[in-house]
């Protein structure tokens, strides 16, 4: 478990194409869900195009944070599904942690700022 | 070459202008032109209803099992697959109304793009200096015949050097314009 957590550390900071392709597959979906997926939860301010998506599944799946999980029909037609491994889970797990600080961080400076403006 | 409906036109393609080849192929198809196949220098058109079509260059080393899913992720996505040659293939879309649309959504991708095709420079390269440096050292190969052969090798040489320097110019532009935005 340690030593998971270890290797998924190095993935990190993620891009953001990667994060997002990461958090799509909390389902396990084809490349084309994925890319409605990014498209819906970034209210679409996210687009992530084919030859973007080709390479990052590409590298992913060596790098061992998804693998293949059979096929799915997509409009009558097979298409190959993907899914998380256990390192990828680990991923997404350590940056959600990674950003919420980050995150945390941000608000305390924010709330001073925004204190020290009405001092002033 | 020229019949009514269908022509060849001869180019060069420089890799590292990818862009204008996609810029080009956008005003052969507002007048017109759709591409049909590209074969090297050689491009094949065909006649049709002037549009306003997106061209998109990929550059993917695809192996046979892979093939089929990478072209039906693009299908998905919209996009046509125009045509292919020596691993650069040609994708097109009919433009929308708001921002063009991309296959590289972001910096990273398009520089891992360009790496591959660094890889296979490399590779190439090293195929075409072996039997250069080779022949060089060799005595008895006098002639006109291998002159020219060397003549040849070395040109070859020379601009394989030239086409590695201008990828990695262009990887190095591209790592330059990637913005803090890309990662949190």
């Amino acid at each position: 478990m340690k030593d998971l957590e270890e290797k998924a550390q190095r993935f990190l900071p993620l891009t953001e194409s990667t994060y997002y392709i990461l958090i799509s597959l909390v389902e396990p979906g084809h490349g084309y869900g994925i890319m409605q997926n990014v498209a819906a939860v970034s209210g679409d301010r996210v687009r992530l195009g084919p030859g973007t998506l080709y390479g990052a599944l590409t590298n992913m799946l060596r790098q061992g944070l998804i693998e293949r999980a059979g096929e799915r029909a997509l409009e009558g037609e097979r298409r190959k599904v993907y899914a998380l491994t256990g390192l990828g889970r680990a991923v997404v797990l350590l940056e959600c942690e990674r950003l919420e600080a980050l995150s945390r961080i941000g608000r305390k400076a924010a709330a001073r700022l925004a204190a020290g403006e009405k001092e002033s | 070459m020229k019949t009514k409906n269908r022509k060849t036109v001869i180019r060069l393609y420089w890799a590292w202008n990818d862009n204008r080849e996609e810029r080009w192929l956008n005003r052969m198809a507002r007048e017109g032109w759709h591409l049909t196949a590209p074969r090297g220098v050689f491009y094949k058109f065909e006649k049709g209803e002037p549009a306003d079509i997106v061209y998109r260059l990929d550059f993917q080393t695809l192996r046979r099992s892979d093939r089929k899913e990478y072209l039906e992720l693009f299908r998905d996505a919209g996009w046509e697959h125009a045509g292919e040659f020596s691993n650069w293939h040609y994708f097109r879309i009919k433009a929308g109304g708001g921002s063009p649309p991309e296959i590289h959504t972001d910096p990273a991708s398009r520089i891992a793009m360009f790496r591959r095709l660094l890889g296979l420079l490399v590779i190439v390269s090293v195929v075409v200096w072996i039997p250069l440096a080779r022949n060089l050292g060799r005595d008895g190969l006098d002639g006109g015949f291998w002159i020219a052969v060397r003549i040849l090798q070395a040109v070859v040489a020379v601009f394989m050097v030239y086409a590695i320097h201008k990828i990695l110019d262009k990887i190095a532009r591209l790592r330059k314009g990637r913005d803090g935005k890309e990662r949190i």
